[in-house]
């Protein structure tokens, strides 16, 4: 059995507003191991995001304790453990495709053939022809999946997507999905995906469930794994 | 709606709003100074211009010799006049036996007055030796027939006797050419040489000698009325106080009827300050005009960093309805709230300033200044806003709701246009013209009450900055597009692994960071320029005082008494560092009497400056090595050289008083060089020759003057060395800073301390504003960058890289660009007041400590900036990326 690379244990996110408290999260306790393939869904607002940015450590939690054992202590955790791609394509306009995708690499300080590495990245996403153009001149599709490469990037072991097929047509997102799968399989790394897409959903290992803020991670768990 | 509009705007909007309100006040509360130092300035002009004359009038009499119509005449054109008869008599000359020696002088004038004149005009008379009591000999005519108080002297008249006469006193006059002026049939004084031998007497003296000549050789005798007016009916701007001082002397030359003409000395003194306030007029304007326009461009800056979010704003007012006028109302009013508490902040810093620091007058009559200057910040304020919105107003909700274009590849109409070489070569048209017409910026044509300013002149700095300032935009837009690779090289040590994704991301915004650049670099090229200017014009006004006084400190004595018997105690006195006999005598060219100085060119240079300037050659060192080499040198001015037709080298015969016999003997020189100004000398016609050659000639080696340089305060050195001389002594003893006053309503003597002060002041913060702020330009788009890179993991190194990256270009680039418009301009306005400076000065000068100060300024001002938004963020980081 894989070792866990993160552990929740009863993690609550609550959010101070003027029209009082909001508890994005309430006490979670989940783990995933390496090679793990999760799905989470769930309505718009149940919390989803907010579980990622906790997992991504975006953000800390109010009571719990959320641990990455998988990865070592001290270590900064993005983008070498973690790789993440955000609802919204979230390009730097003013960098180039192949420069927005290079940038993990940069802050990870690799000196090495960054470029050449991350046109690479994008030709496994059969985007290198777009690797000089500038966000502005993508579709938000091919923003999306630019986003997706630079999550991958840097081999990370543990890969979280939000709603990564959100921009894109079925057929697309589909194909999207399967590439993270593979690339999620030949790195050994864990990948979660938050998705209101059902199909999408049904690639995975394990679907969780987030409903107002619980999550309920014994949803299902497909036997084919 | 609109309270709603305006509250939600203070509670959302209120660091933006703020920071431009901020803007305005600079540009206000620098305005309103300006206005109040122009108008202040022209009164000081004014009034120390005037206190420096006397008479005001002098009412020469025609065909008659009775005073009284006259004097009612004056009393009714002006009231509490000052009135003293003085009457005037050609003489034969005036003779002394002294010791066995016989001198005689050659005709001159015998002048009668009443003991009360010196209290009437008491700058007229300096006593010398002796005492006021009788009569008096003028210093030169003293000198002439090497006479002394107590002696006796033969007045040799036109009709009557000889009449032996005991002398009182000697004086000297310092303003004979006015004393003893024609008065013409102009309002127009017209100094003429004064005589060469003059002699004072009592009024009843003159009555009892003269009385006779008066009546039948009127052609030879005049009598005068000198009037001294009331100078408080005078308006305090220079060119109202000419046309005042002109109309009242129209007014009395009308009572008079032909029965007196009048010289208007207070007139042909307010015509040259006239000339001086349009001049500070002008080069106000050109010190501080700059100074509220970057401040209104930063104002700018701070609102077009809200362009986004206002485009948003509208979009969303047009999407629930509004229409074209609600929506600008809408617009105005924030416009007008940043106009009005950025105009009364402006005004109030001004008030406090002009009341507490400067200090100028702040009463009902300056109210205008203040009015003015928020009436220009409250539009200022509307045009912000409304203009750049005027665009957005008339879009459609989907284009004001999509992204603008940050990468469009057009280039601006400016560039496509060159307008920016269009502009530099507009404006060194206009110089060249300037200069071909010796920079005359403002003439005052003589006698005529309207002076003119030649506004075009205006244009050479003015489109200099503009055009310098868009070239700067074109060529580092094209650096940052085509010089990526040289860029990359330097931000390396700042960027380290990031440099070529920064260096790439710079120049994609490169019309950003050179908006930036441009900002900066206008903000120190005004505070530079104004600093380079004021630093170059106080030590130019310091030449020009050294000039006029001689050096630090001056001592003054005369042929009977020179300076150079007290130079033991004068070198003894605390704070002289170097004293210098210089001889002042006078000598014949021809029959012209001029003033001749005596130096040792080897060590002149030690007391007091010796400009370039002083000489044609436009070499002192060589003009003075030349006279040291040239023992019978003489240096002539350039009328001279043309009037006897001299070319280097010619033998020229003066002739000089001899101590041996007090008689004029030829003492031959030779002619080797022309010299245009020189320390202590008179404007017109003088001599400068070796000390030693003339001590031989002369059989006197005394030197008439002792010049001193100062190592303390030279009022101190000043006090100190008549501490020294004791009271006794009837040498003068004058420092530069009393110099500086008597040259009066001059330019140079106007304190521009306090208004570059103030200007030095508000550049500061302009400049820390405009590098602090200039990150404001693209913060939107930063901050969300910024949210990616943080969720991707970089750390706050990484940020750095790019925001030290974009400062220090901004920062540099900006500083160095700014420096150097700065100084052209500078250069440009040195020019363009060339007439301002007498001499003019040779070189700018660099007040190195200063810009040292700005420089220093502005990297702490970019450095708190850079530091403020690498800190950490107030929210989560996903709330950040939720925004995205």
């Amino acid at each position: 059995m894989a070792n866990p690379i993160l552990v929740f244990e009863n993690v609550s996110r609550r959010f101070a507003l003027a029209g009082g408290d909001v508890i994005a999260l309430a006490s979670a306790s989940c783990m995933i191991k390496a090679g793990d393939r999760i799905a989470v869904m769930g309505p718009s607002g149940s919390g989803k995001s907010t579980l990622m940015a906790l997992m991504a450590q975006l953000d800390a939690p109010s009571s719990g304790s959320i641990a990455w054992p998988g990865f070592p202590d001290g270590e900064a955790i993005r983008p070498k453990h973690i790789g993440l791609s955000f609802q919204t394509p979230s390009l730097i306009p003013a960098l180039t495709v192949v420069e927005n995708v290079e940038v993990p690499l940069l802050i990870l300080g690799d000196k090495a053939e960054t470029r050449a590495r991350a046109i690479k990245a994008l030709q496994y996403f059969e985007l290198d022809h777009f690797a000089e153009r500038l966000p502005e001149e993508l579709s938000g599709g091919q923003a999306q999946r630019v986003a997706m490469v630079r999550a991958l990037v840097a081999s990370p072991l543990l890969i979280l997507a939000d709603e990564p097929t959100g921009q894109l047509d079925q057929v697309t997102g589909q194909s999207v999905v399967a590439k993270l799968i593979k690339k999620s399989e030949m790195t050994g790394a864990a990948l979660l995906i938050a998705t209101h897409d059902q199909a999408v959903a049904n690639k995975m290992d394990i679907i969780w469930q987030m409903r107002h803020g619980t999550l309920e991670t014994d949803s299902k768990i497909k036997a084919s794994r | 709606m609109i309270k709603n509009w305006i509250g939600g705007l203070i509670r959302a909007r209120w660091p933006s709003l703020a920071a431009a309100a901020l803007g305005v006040a600079i540009a206000v509360a620098l305005l309103a100074l300006l206005g109040l130092f122009v108008a202040h300035s022209a009164s000081t002009m004014t009034a120390r211009a005037v206190s420096a004359v006397a008479p005001d009038w002098q009412v020469q009499l025609l065909g008659t010799t009775d005073e009284a119509p006259a004097k009612t005449a004056i009393l009714e054109s002006t009231q509490n006049a000052a009135i003293q008869i003085v009457d005037y008599a050609d003489i034969k000359g005036l003779t002394v036996n002294a010791q066995g020696a016989v001198q005689t002088t050659g005709l001159g004038k015998a002048v009668g007055l009443d003991f009360s004149y010196r209290n009437s005009f008491p700058k007229q008379f300096r006593l010398l030796a002796g005492s006021f009591d009788g009569p008096l000999l003028a210093q030169q005519t003293a000198a002439n027939l090497h006479a002394a108080p107590g002696d006796q002297v033969t007045l040799e008249r036109l009709i009557g006797a000889p009449e032996v006469i005991t002398i009182s006193g000697i004086v000297e006059m310092p303003s004979a050419d006015q004393f003893f002026q024609i008065a013409g049939t102009t309002t127009q004084s017209a100094p003429t040489a004064p005589p060469d031998n003059i002699i004072l007497l009592p009024r009843e003296k003159w009555n009892a000698l003269f009385a006779d000549q008066l009546d039948s050789m009127p052609q030879t005798a005049k009598r005068q009325l000198h009037v001294g007016i009331d100078h408080s009916v005078l308006p305090g701007d220079p060119v109202e106080a000419y046309v005042r001082a002109t109309g009242m002397a129209n007014n009395l030359s009308a009572k008079l009827a032909g029965e007196g003409v009048i010289a208007n000395n207070l007139a042909a003194r307010l015509d040259g300050v006239r000339l001086d306030a349009l001049f500070a007029k002008v080069l106000f304007m050109f010190l501080g005009v700059p100074g509220a326009l970057v401040a209104i461009l930063l104002t700018m800056l701070i609102v077009l960093s809200g362009a986004h979010r206002r485009r948003h704003d509208i979009a969303l007012l047009q999407l629930r309805g509004a229409g074209l006028a609600q929506t600008i109302t809408l617009v105005g009013l924030e416009a007008l709230l940043v106009g009005l508490i950025g105009s009364s902040l402006g005004v109030l810093v001004a008030w406090i300033a002009a009341h507490s620091l400067m200090p100028l007058p702040t009463g009902p009559a300056e109210a205008i200044w203040f009015v003015l200057a928020a009436a220009g910040g409250v539009i200022a304020s509307l045009l912000i806003f409304l203009v750049p919105s005027w665009t957005t107003l008339h879009r459609s909700v989907g284009q004001n709701l999509n992204p603008v274009d940050l990468h469009s590849s057009v280039s601006p109409a400016w560039k496509r246009l060159w307008l920016d070489v269009a502009l530099l070569i507009i404006a060194a048209i206009v110089f060249w013209q300037s200069a071909a017409t010796g920079y005359r910026v403002v003439t005052a044509p003589e006698g005529v009450a309207t002076a003119t300013v030649d506004y075009k002149a205006y244009l050479a700095p003015g489109l200099m900055w503009i055009g310098l300032a868009l070239l700067l935009m074109r060529l580092w837009t094209g650096f940052m597009l085509h010089g990526k690779s040289v860029l990359g090289i330097f931000l390396y040590p700042v960027a380290r692994g990031f440099s070529e994704i920064v260096t790439a991301s710079l120049s994609r915004e490169r019309q950003r960071v050179t908006k930036g650049v441009l900002l900066v670099a206008l903000a120190f090229s005004f505070a530079s320029s104004t600093a380079i200017f004021n630093t170059t014009y106080e030590a130019q006004a310091n030449v020009d005082a050294q000039l006029t006084n001689g050096a630090d400190v001056a001592v003054t004595g005369t042929m009977l008494s020179p300076a150079s018997a007290a130079i033991a105690q004068i070198k003894s006195a605390k704070g002289v560092e170097w004293a210098e006999p210089m001889q002042h005598r006078f000598a014949y060219v021809g029959t012209d009497l001029q003033d001749i100085y005596g130096i040792n060119p080897a060590t002149i240079g030690h007391a007091t400056t010796i400009s370039n300037a002083y000489f044609t050659s436009n070499d002192a060192a060589a003009t003075l090595a030349k006279l040291q080499a040239t023992p019978n040198g003489v240096l002539v001015s350039d009328e001279t050289m043309v009037d006897f037709q001299l070319t280097p080298g010619d033998a020229l015969n003066l002739r000089l008083q001899s101590a041996k016999d007090n008689a004029y003997h030829v003492v031959p020189f030779t002619f080797i060089g022309v010299v245009r100004e020189f320390p202590t000398a008179p404007t017109d016609s003088f001599l400068i020759a070796n000390a030693s050659y003339i001590a031989q000639a002369t059989d006197n080696a005394a030197a008439e003057t002792v010049l001193v340089r100062a190592s303390n305060a030279p009022a101190d050195v000043a006090k100190a060395i008549r501490d020294a001389l004791g009271t006794q002594s009837t040498l003068k003893t004058t420092d530069i800073g009393e110099a500086s006053h008597r040259i009066g309503s001059s330019l140079v003597a106007v304190d521009l301390k306090s208004l570059t002060g103030l200007e030095l002041a508000f550049a500061l913060p302009i400049i820390a504003g405009a590098l602090g702020l200039v990150f404001a330009l693209g913060l939107e788009e930063r901050r969300r960058n910024f949210a990616i890179l943080l969720a991707l993991g970089a750390k706050a190194r990484h940020l750095g890289a790019f925001l030290w990256s974009e400062a220090i270009i901004v920062y540099v680039v900006g500083m160095v660009s700014g420096l150097g418009i700065g100084t052209g301009l500078a250069w440009v306005l040195v020019k363009m007041m060339t007439h301002v400076f007498d001499p003019p000065p040779e070189t700018l000068s660099i007040p190195w400590s200063y810009l040292s100060l700005l420089a220093v300024t502005g990297f702490v001002a970019m450095s708190i900036s850079v530091l403020l938004q690498l800190r950490k963020r107030s929210e989560p980081l996903s709330f950040a990326i939720r925004k995205l």
